[in-house]
């Protein structure tokens, strides 16, 4: 069990834009009724949104040993069958025309999945939007010192009314109900977006006092003249999910000190669980553009290309992290899932980072080649792979920068440079605007056939 | 131009949708006018018409009629 709901009685655990309060009592008889149906140790596919069928099935799930794959009730349907014949589910729990119905899970063999790992608690997508059905398998305990680690450094208690602003297949977005059901405190349940006035409409009624944001949504919020809004109730603000520009982090730091409000950038992966590090939001002023320290019970420690520890400040050097929210592994087939711990608390985070003087870590650089698009994580080869799959006879090559992927291809006749844009946009199912064709005359290549990105 | 025009015109580059979409285009409804594309499109008006958007009308602008009638309130004529 990962979390005690029974502990908070009547306190409200949850509040949607339709008006409906559930307490903490009525969040366990639902999730208890929920779990009911499913028997211990199922593998179930979870079709999540931010409402309340989702969340009580998710809480169900954890709460009662049975392992659910987060993924988001919009997913491709050719994607979802992929997840589908990959991992073999027992059910699946999606919206249907009148509300949630629970499947049974459409078989492709007469097989199931194996027996599930003791300690398997939850199953997450790395770059699902590119159609890779790798999966990060996170334990009981990976969650527990993770959501334990966040309340500390938050300071989260029942008072704290977190507006979902994040989905909950995205291991942030998670992260925040997380910790908040943890402490008993209210989460405001929300689809609505930042850009539309029902979302601020019902944050101000229910005096919500705190959001996540990834890079996007701050500079989204920017657009919206956010500092010109009174939100008296606010008073702190999250980011992560990637780099957030420098300029912005300036401005939503000034913005909280002048209001009397926090702004925490944080750090992370779904394979550390969730969160690594945050910027005391005291020290976000005068460390700008840094990631911040190790958040308690975690350790860092840079590592240079010859393995060797790097104890000077301001060098560079791959972030290695570790702690008890270092997750599992990961999955790439069903037979995966029985799996134990491979990293026994290390995770080598393929971001290069450095750290100054005072201790404070900066991200510096990626090594393996992949954006996060609006937070999203998007594998530059395997976007190749995709248009090479699709179009036939295209050479291409991905690259750019974070929110921005150029895609340079080859112009011929036979494909356009927007039916690759459109195409790269439906398949990530993100928005064609953050994909930049770039005609080429060639791909430049090694004489291995390899790509030259840097001549690009 | 008459601003009607225009307006259809940024409509199709800044959302990337056929011509004869635009008419019916809706927030969330039309495949690429998400979050993301409302701030493309946001800005794409702003830039073509030499306005500034109030952040209400940016959260109200849910529509190609809803947004018509939103420029009008502003001083294109002008321009």
């Amino acid at each position: 069990m990962i979390w005690n709901l029974d502990k908070f009685e009547c306190a409200p655990a949850v509040v949607t834009d339709e008006g409906r309060l559930v307490d903490y009592t009525e969040l366990r008889c639902l999730c208890d009724e929920w779990a009911a149906k499913v028997p211990t140790r199922s593998l179930v596919f979870l079709l999540v949104g931010n409402n309340l069928d989702s969340l009580v099935a998710y809480v169900a799930c954890l709460n009662h040993g049975i392992v659910p794959l987060m993924l988001d009730a919009k997913i491709d349907g050719q994607l979802l069958q992929r997840f589908i014949e990959v991992y073999r589910p027992d059910f699946i729990w999606r919206p249907g025309e009148n509300g949630y119905v629970l499947e049974k899970g459409l078989r492709t063999s007469d097989l199931g999945h194996p027996e599930l790992f003791k300690d398997l608690a939850l199953l997450l997508t790395t770059s699902g939007s590119t159609g890779s059905p790798k999966l990060v398998r996170q334990s009981y305990e990976n969650i527990k010192a993770n959501t334990q680690s966040i309340v500390e450094y938050l300071k989260l208690t029942s008072t704290e009314r977190p507006i979902t602003t994040l989905p909950m297949n995205y291991t942030y977005g998670l992260s925040i109900i997380n910790s908040h059901l943890a402490v008993g405190a209210t989460i405001l349940l929300t689809e609505k977006s930042i850009m539309q006035r029902e979302f601020w409409n019902f944050f101000t009624e229910q005096g919500a006092t705190s959001f996540g944001g990834v890079p996007y949504t701050y500079e989204m919020l920017d657009k919206l003249m956010f500092f010109r809004r009174k939100l008296p109730s606010l008073r702190t603000m999250t980011q992560a999910g990637g780099k957030i520009l420098p300029t912005l982090h300036q401005k939503f730091a000034e913005y909280a000190q002048r209001e009397g409000k926090n702004f925490v950038v944080m750090y992370g992966q779904c394979e550390a669980t969730a969160r690594m590090s945050y910027l005391p939001p005291e020290r976000a002023l005068d460390k700008v553009g840094s990631m911040g320290v190790v958040i308690p019970g975690g350790k860092f420690s840079l590592i240079d290309a010859d393995g060797s520890v790097i104890n000077e400040p301001d060098v560079t050097g791959e972030l290695v992290y570790e702690g008890a929210n270092v997750t599992l592994g990961y999955a790439e087939c069903a037979d995966d899932l029985s799996k134990g711990d491979e990293r026994h608390g290390r995770l080598e985070t393929g971001d290069m980072a450095k750290r100054d003087a005072d201790g404070f870590y900066y991200i510096a650089g990626r090594k393996k080649r992949f954006l996060k698009i609006f937070g999203n994580r998007v594998n530059l080869d395997e976007t190749e792979r995709l248009i090479k799959g699709a179009f036939p006879g295209l050479d291409c090559a991905c690259g750019g920068v974070d929110d921005k992927m150029k895609i340079f291809i080859v112009v011929d006749e036979n494909h356009g440079m927007e039916s690759v844009r459109d195409f790269v946009a439906e398949k990530t199912h993100l928005n064609f605007t953050a994909f930049e064709i770039v005609p080429v005359a060639l791909i430049p290549k090694n004489a291995s056939g390899k790509t030259l990105y840097s001549e690009l | 131009m008459a601003n009607k025009e225009k307006l259809a015109e940024v409509f199709v580059s800044a959302l990337g949708i056929p011509p004869e979409e635009v008419e019916a285009a809706e927030f969330k409804a039309t495949r690429q006018w998400d979050s993301v594309g409302h701030v493309n499109l946001m800005n794409a008006i702003e830039e073509s018409f030499d306005i500034s958007l109030e952040p209400d009308d940016i959260m109200d602008f849910k529509s190609f009629k809803v947004g018509l009638e939103i420029l009008g309130r502003y001083d294109l004529e002008s321009r």
